[in-house]
């Protein structure tokens, strides 16, 4: 889900990066409509995979299992 | 559009504004960040998923305040090909119409000259101008518009703000008619197509394609 979200933010950036290199009816109108959605949508999953403890730091070590307490016995 | 330089007695200052740097600057960020987190399948340098949404979503607040600002210019306006760019180029023609006696006298800067008359007067009228450039958008992605264009709404105290204190409109007889006063505050007349020229020429108004095609 992080994946999804993090391909997401690279797509919108990309759109919000070509708008601001060259600012054109065209541009602004995909800025609006693709890539505020796109951002949104990453956000909302970015935030899924939080809760999840899919993402950052903790979600790295989750990723491994070396953040999570040892199981019993070990 | 431009004329011949006439050399730096008559050049404008240049008026540069750098947020799209610091936009742009935010986006690399985001997209570098972004894109270790998509092959990686998490998020490198101890960066938690609050500071992803953060840099991403500021960047694209810079992004609209960029689109705000600059979109006041002729260049964006004529930038929507089909529908606007016959407009600007009519600018510089001498149609006889109200828009190209401004420009060509220079009554209206040359940068913003569209936002000047069409954006209406104080701070209502930039938020009036601002929607209706959504509104703009919304019918290019959507296709609903019809040619020939047709202003709805023109804000007269966009003329007013310039003409009212003038000396030449003051003392023009048909100006101090309570009726018309009346009419034209109302909104049920406005300046142009009764006592004055239209905005803007016939064939401007039909898009590029049929002006295209007219020309030949």
């Amino acid at each position: 889900m992080l994946r999804v979200a993090c391909a997401l933010v690279v797509a919108s950036q990309l759109v919000l990066a070509a708008m601001l290199l060259d600012l054109t009816g065209l541009r602004a109108i995909v800025f609006s409509f693709v890539g505020a959605p796109l951002l949104l949508a990453a956000v909302i999953l970015a935030a899924l995979a939080s809760w999840r403890g899919d993402g950052g730091p903790r979600g790295s070590d989750a990723g491994d299992g070396a953040g999570r307490s040892p199981p019993p016995g070990t | 559009m431009e004329g011949a330089p006439l050399g730096p007695l008559f050049a404008l200052p240049p008026s540069p504004h750098y947020l799209w740097i610091v936009g742009l600057a935010f986006a690399a960020v985001a997209i570098v960040v972004a894109g270790i987190g998509l092959v990686w399948g998490r998020l490198p340098f101890g960066w938690g998923v609050p500071g992803l949404v953060l840099v991403s979503g500021f960047a694209y607040v810079i992004g609209a305040l960029v689109v705000l600002e600059e979109s006041k210019r002729v260049a964006f306006c004529g930038s929507c090909h089909e529908t606007m760019s016959p407009l600007v180029a009519s600018l510089d023609e001498d149609n006889g119409s109200l828009a190209s006696k401004h420009w060509r006298i220079g009554a209206v800067s040359h940068v913003d000259a569209c936002f000047q008359c069409h954006g209406g007067y104080g701070i209502w009228g930039t938020a009036d101008a601002k929607l209706a450039g959504v509104e703009h958008m919304l019918h290019t992605v959507t296709g609903r518009y019809s040619f020939p264009l047709v202003a709805r709404k023109f804000d007269i105290a966009s003329c007013l703000g310039c003409h009212a204190e003038a000396a030449p409109f003051r003392a023009q007889e048909a100006h101090h008619d309570a009726e018309l006063q009346q009419a034209l505050l109302s909104g049920s007349l406005g300046c142009v197509g009764t006592c004055h020229a239209e905005a803007h020429p016939a064939k401007a108004l039909v898009g590029a394609r049929a002006e295209a095609t007219g020309a030949r």
